[in-house]
């Protein structure tokens, strides 16, 4: 039965292009989205950044200060319109350079070009060009800088001698362990596991309108063994989706995105945890399963669900970058689990670390699995002929 | 032999406050072909659940072949459906169909292939056997949804109007079909708005209206109407004692049998009264529907 069962349910999906699209188109355009959004060679934030600076008198020290935001990486404009920040600088800027004190303020103006993401860094960068300024024109002052070189060749020293990068030793770890790919191929593959679950609340549903379930009913199987031949069935199609996406994830996306590849040390240990994560993907599609009476409830329910679980564990913003209180609830969340377990076993952690996640998904699983066959048994208990 | 057995059958939906089902009383025969009929809401599908297992709580009591206690066992080990709807995997092909609905059944792996070779060839689907269900057309669809019902080898098959839908000729095949049921000595009880199909393969009828099985015409019984035209009324006793009179000088007479309608005939050849036309005619499945309207 769990054979011909197994072989039904593979056709069907085989035979749904927005099955196989949900499945593994998504998962694979994720990953490769994402690890390319991740990687490393991302484009410098101010670089195609426009400044005006505004000043009542063009002297000696505005003329600096445009030289160092430039430094920075900034692009300096006149016009008006092309700008994407406004820097107005007091009265008697230069005046107050070395008080220690601003009598007026600088005003940063940021237009709507400068996004939230960037806002921090842009304030902090303008400020960087301010504090070389004052430097610059204490070195003056104290005759460290000779005023006899060009504004050019003094803000090079001045540059030169803030340059601090050779004071550091800076040890970042293997980027075969640490990669865009490491970050994003777990989450994804975790994603498109979990979207079993449109399959799942599809079939079901269709077998409910059409008069299966009802016939089925009066089969000579228990409402149970046709659970379990289905959750059986879907285990092994959800075991064999998640080989795909690892050969895919592991092999193909490193290759595509130019990324370090992703060993996986132990392959027993990864498969194991395989295990795991589509029996609890399995346990929350067949709830939702369960659950929906409608394919608008199905993909509503089962795919905001599955969305909205990727979003607040990570997948789309980086937990790192969250708000603490987001980060926490992330860590109530059955991807997130799912996710670190297959990280883990990409970077060899020890089974100290996977342990507790392992437990947190075989009774998320456990649960959901009770639930689910209890409502199912119930659902078509209330089946009657229309 | 009776195949069901329903006695003081009644239902009440939990959300209602009136009966679905009200004291039904039917003693369904083994290897007949019974009918059921009615118009929307009059309780048909209501009592085909509670034949089948799916309504647990109803009043009075339902026995295959004798057999009482577990309904759902009993439906499960000898009854088969054929939902009117087409309740299989469309994405699959004919073969895939019918082996699947096997697996589900407890029949030796080693008569899977006769079994699945003798109900492709008895509903005619060899020849598209491998073709997936969605591209078949209506009448081949029918027929697989008979096909799957016949894997179970049932002794009883339910079939909710299993010729809406189709045409003329595979409506034709399924009506053959359903006699060499018959003929093979399953009991089949089926739903239908097609009345004359109902009168073509049914031996038995039931009526069913608000509930109630109004009327349950067995054996044909009361199926033939005689009808006599005299140029004037006849005088004598006799005939006007059997005859219902019509008009002023048309009569009718219900009759049984072939036997009672020869007996008539005699009987008629022997009074005096000039005899204009005489003409006689089942009592159709459409009369008997409609007789119950008026009844009411």
């Amino acid at each position: 039965m769990i054979f011909h069962s197994l072989k039904k349910e593979a056709l069907i999906i085989l035979s749904d292009i927005h099955s196989i699209g949900v499945l593994l188109i998504l998962p694979v355009a994720f990953m490769l989205i994402m690890t390319f959004a991740m990687s490393a060679e991302q484009t410098n934030v101010v670089s195609e950044i426009h400044i005006k600076v505004s000043s009542d008198k063009h002297s000696y020290y505005v003329k600096a200060y445009q030289d160092y935001l430039k430094q920075q990486g900034f692009k300096i404009t006149e016009k008006s319109d092309l700008a994407d920040i406004h820097l107005k600088l007091p009265a008697h800027f230069e005046d107050n350079i070395l008080t220690g004190v601003a009598a007026q303020s600088i005003e940063l103006i940021l237009t709507k070009n400068i996004t939230p993401q960037k806002r921090n860094i842009v304030i902090q960068l303008v400020q960087v060009a301010f504090s070389k300024l004052r430097l610059h024109a204490y070195m003056l002052d104290s005759g460290d800088l000779s005023e006899e070189l060009s504004l050019t060749e003094q803000v090079e020293e001045i540059e030169g001698s803030t340059d601090v990068s050779s004071y550091f030793l800076v040890q970042i770890p293997d980027k075969k362990l640490n990669s865009a790919t490491l970050y994003s191929v777990p989450s994804w593959i975790v994603f498109g596991i979990y979207f079993i679950v449109l399959p799942i609340s599809i079939t079901v549903i269709n077998e409910k309108q059409n008069g299966t379930l009802i016939r089925l009913k009066t089969f000579p199987i228990t409402t149970s063994q046709y659970f379990f031949s289905k959750v059986s069935a879907f285990f092994l199609l959800s075991s064999v989706q998640f080989v795909v996406l690892t050969v895919i994830g592991v092999f193909a996306v490193p290759v595509i995105t130019e990324q370090p590849t992703i060993v996986i040390n132990n392959w027993p240990s990864y498969l194991g945890s395989a295990l795991f994560i589509v029996l609890s993907a399995n346990a929350l599609a067949f709830l939702i399963a369960a659950l929906v009476n409608s394919y608008e409830q199905a993909i509503v329910l089962g795919g905001g669900i599955n969305i909205l679980l990727a979003a607040v564990s990570g997948f789309m913003v980086p937990i790192d970058i969250m708000p603490p209180v987001m980060a926490n609830i992330a860590r109530y969340s059955p991807l997130y689990w799912s996710a670190e377990v297959i990280r883990a076993a990409f970077m060899n952690s020890s089974y100290d670390i996977v342990l507790p996640y392992i437990i947190r998904l075989l009774s998320f699983s456990a649960i959901s699995f009770i639930i689910a066959r209890y409502l199912f048994v119930m659902k078509i208990r209330k089946l009657v002929w229309n | 032999m009776n195949a069901i057995l329903i006695k003081q059958l009644s239902y009440k939906y939990p959300k209602n406050n009136y009966y679905s089902l009200l004291d039904i009383n039917l003693n369904i025969q083994a290897k007949c072909c019974t009918g059921i009929i009615g118009p929307n809401g009059s309780g048909k599908s209501t009592l085909i659940s509670a034949l089948c297992g799916l309504l647990t709580d109803f009043e009075g009591s339902i026995s295959y072949q004798g057999m009482t206690g577990d309904l759902l066992g009993c439906v499960k080990k000898k009854v088969a459906l054929v939902p009117q709807e087409y309740a299989f995997y469309p994405q699959l092909t004919v073969l895939q169909n019918v082996e699947y609905f096997l697996s589900l059944c407890i029949v030796d792996k080693s008569r899977w292939k006769l079994l699945i070779n003798d109900i492709l060839t008895q509903c005619e689907l060899v020849s598209v056997k491998n073709q997936k269900a969605k591209k078949l057309s209506g009448g081949y669809k029918r027929r697989l949804n008979i096909a799957i019902a016949l894997v179970k080898e049932p002794e009883v098959l339910f079939l909710d109007e299993p010729t809406v839908g189709i045409d003329p000729e595979s409506r034709e095949v399924i009506i053959r079909l359903l006699e060499q049921f018959k003929k093979q000595g399953k009991t089949l009880l089926f739903t239908s708005h097609m009345l004359d199909e109902v009168e073509k393969i049914c031996d038995d009828i039931i009526v069913l209206r608000d509930g109630k099985a109004v009327m349950h015409e067995q054996g044909g019984q009361n199926n033939i109407l005689l009808t006599v035209h005299f140029s004037t009324p006849p005088l004598n006793d006799e005939f006007v004692r059997l005859y219902e009179q019509v008009t002023e000088n048309k009569y009718q007479m219900r009759l049984n049998s072939q036997i009672e309608l020869s007996a008539q005939l005699q009987f008629l050849a022997s009074i005096e009264t000039p005899i204009v036309k005489m003409h006689y005619s089942s009592n159709s499945v459409d009369q008997l529907y409609h007789l119950t309207q008026v009844a009411e």
